[in-house]
């Protein structure tokens, strides 16, 4: 079974045709990127995955669960507005996250917090944009979930934190699990995905493992990307 | 994750909440302490400023209680909260006990409030000490049948608000309401209130259960129900076996309880599975 | 360790080259333990599946073998690790070899200038900061 199997997925806001005839299966042990210029469907498509949208047209399977309450269980989704409270502290939010999901790895978010060198009394309120992303991030990762979706995790930050990121979503990421995370900075990422799926108008334009579109076409794959965007 | 839940949203208003009741019960103190020195033409400009400051912060409570459950179901808190694995049966009650504190708390808060007010008002313009106005004051409020009957209001009116404003976020959130943004929730809100309205105004007339007026307020204080609709005493007015009017009906308070159950099954199905985040 | 990849080549190929490097400069000693791929995979900065497959690589060419309960390890056959080191040399020399050829640069001028190469001080400092 596959962790997502999609067919002919439609999304239409008004006139507006966010995803186009989407098909796609992706199985787990992978990282997948997701890239695609503004528009281009990226946010739709995971908040479907998600479950967080449920109007849509097609078939979408979540480990063979269509889109709902038990498949939003082994989904960790980092949306590209997180937001939580801004009066807790960073334990506070750990604690509450414990709290509410049953697959929250306390010691691994407090292993983060000293990783991104955050102090655990800070209120969010007090953190910089950078800093507030990391302890979203921090959170998503800390839950053992079956597929992780982050949804623009990196594009707020300096690049020492986002090296920081990236690493922790390489500490993070178990054999079992498939992680997605879509990007407008492929260059970051292109080390660190096994596989790529470039989307425009809301339909897959090029998708495969990176190594094997570096062989074929012989350039990196954000050059290939400037290429086909262009 | 019932408990959890509630006790999330509740803190989570809690953050400002307090600055709110604080501000409602320093007016009050305000206005008592300035009434104290019952120096004439200040006491009645700085009550005038302070109920008014105490009004606003009672109805300010009102709106944050709605803007912080829609940040929960659809706004920037809503992938957090749409993320914890509870059933949808948790999330509906967390949200209608949420609500429920907020609104007995402020109910309560404006009660006590505005009956400070009203004893210090009192012992002004009647320059009467202060404790005998509360006495007066209090001789009046105390009636267990007017404590039962407001008390009932309470709940009743605090259901009816509760109720709508979910139903508005959770229906006028939905895909199709998405391009209206937080004009969803608002659009929604209006039809439910004018398909409400005609249908209390229906029910009234029409339904046979009807309360009889007692003939004379001052002698006699007692109500009695009757299994009459209005539109038939009103035939009576036109046929002239009557010359007035001497029921209301309340059929109305049936039909809005089963306008409440069928908003809360609506409200239940639609956040399980017709969720549409921005 | 940040190391930067040729964006232009698939990375689990570079991987490759840069682990027999290792097994031939004595970095990965024969017989030794292999990092896990996880810790590997964070020091490139590269996805831990690239890692894997590099690794399994190295296994198929023989110059790596797996133990199912304690890991992976570097092979103890010292034969295979010199022909590697041979291997090596002779494509970097060939490689080299026909860059000279290409501008044009005859026989002896070559060993002329590998030879005074070899004498000139920078590289003798080199070799001693190693």
């Amino acid at each position: 079974m596959s962790t997502i199997l999609i067919n002919n997925l439609c999304k239409r806001y008004g006139k507006f045709q966010a995803i186009n005839n989407l098909s796609l299966e992706l199985d787990s042990g992978q990282i997948v990127g997701l890239v695609g210029p503004n528009g281009s469907g990226k946010s739709s498509l995971l908040r479907i995955i998600g479950a967080f949208d449920m109007a849509y047209s097609g078939e979408v399977l979540i480990n063979g669960l269509k889109p709902g309450l038990e498949s939003r269980k082994i989904v960790s989704y980092l949306s590209d507005k997180p937001y939580i409270s801004d009066n807790l502290r960073a334990e506070q939010i750990i604690k509450l996250y414990d709290d509410f999901f049953p697959d929250f790895n306390k010691d691994k978010a407090f292993r983060m917090l000293d990783l991104f060198k955050l102090k655990s009394e800070q209120k969010l309120v007090e953190m910089s944009k950078g800093m507030g992303e990391k302890v979203q991030v921090l959170l998503t990762m800390s839950r053992e979930a079956k597929i992780y979706i982050l949804d623009e995790p990196i594009s707020g930050v300096d690049p020492a934190s986002r090296k920081i990121i990236l690493r922790s979503m390489i500490e993070g990421f178990s054999e079992d699990a498939l992680m997605i995370v879509s990007t407008h900075l492929l260059n970051d990422i292109e080390n660190i995905i096994d596989s790529v799926i470039f989307l425009d108008s809301g339909q897959i334009k090029i998708k495969g493992s990176t190594d094997d579109l570096r062989e074929q076409h012989g350039k990196g794959i954000n050059e290939l990307f400037e290429q086909i965007f262009q | 994750m019932f408990s959890k839940l509630y006790k999330y949203q509740v803190k989570e208003l809690w953050y400002i909440a307090r600055y709110f009741y604080a501000a409602m019960i320093g007016a009050v103190l305000l206005g008592l302490f300035v009434s104290a020195t019952r120096i004439p033409g200040v006491v009645q400009f700085v009550n005038a400023i302070t109920i008014l400051g105490f009004i606003l912060s009672c109805i300010a409570m009102i709106v944050f209680s709605v803007i912080y459950d829609y940040q929960n179901q659809q706004g920037k808190r809503s992938y957090f909260f749409r993320s914890i694995p509870a059933k949808e049966s948790a999330v509906f009650s967390s949200r209608l006990a949420y609500y429920f504190t907020y609104h007995i708390l402020t109910v309560l808060v404006f009660a006590i409030g505005i009956t400070i007010f009203i004893v210090s008002n009192t012992a002004v313009e009647m320059k009467l000490p202060f404790h005998i106005a509360f006495s007066t004051v209090k001789d009046f409020f105390l009636q267990p049948k007017l404590i039962g009957l407001i008390f009932l209001l309470v709940v009743y009116t605090g259901l009816e608000h509760i109720i709508s404003m979910m139903f508005a976020i959770t229906i006028g959130s939905q895909a199709i309401f998405k391009k209206l943004g937080v004009g969803g929730p608002i659009l929604v809100y209006f039809l439910h209130y004018i398909a409400m309205q005609i249908i209390t105004l229906i029910s009234m007339l029409l339904i046979p259960i009807s309360i009889r007026l007692p003939q004379n307020f001052d002698t006699d204080f007692q109500f009695e129900i009757v299994f009459e609709s209005m539109i038939s005493e009103m035939s009576k007015v036109f046929s002239a076996q009557s010359n007035d009017i001497k029921i209301i009906g309340i059929g109305f308070i049936l039909t809005t309880f089963v306008t409440w159950i069928i908003m809360s099954i609506w409200i239940y199905k639609a956040s399980k599975n017709k969720i549409s985040l921005n | 360790m940040s190391y930067k990849f040729d964006e232009s080549q698939p990375i689990y190929l570079q991987l490759i080259e840069i682990f027999k490097t290792y097994i031939a400069n004595g970095a990965w000693k024969a017989g030794e333990k292999i990092e896990s791929v996880r810790n590997l995979a964070l020091d490139f900065a590269v996805n831990p599946n690239t890692v894997q497959r590099a690794l399994v690589e190295l296994e198929n060419i023989g110059l790596a073998y797996s133990q199912r309960t304690t890991g992976r390890f570097i092979t103890q056959n010292q034969e295979k690790i010199n022909n590697l080191k041979h291997e090596m040399a002779e494509n970097k020399t060939r490689d080299f070899v026909i860059q000279m050829q290409a501008i044009d640069i005859e026989q002896r001028e070559i060993l002329d200038l590998v030879q005074r190469c070899l004498d000139s001080e920078e590289i003798t400092n080199q070799q001693e900061n190693h």
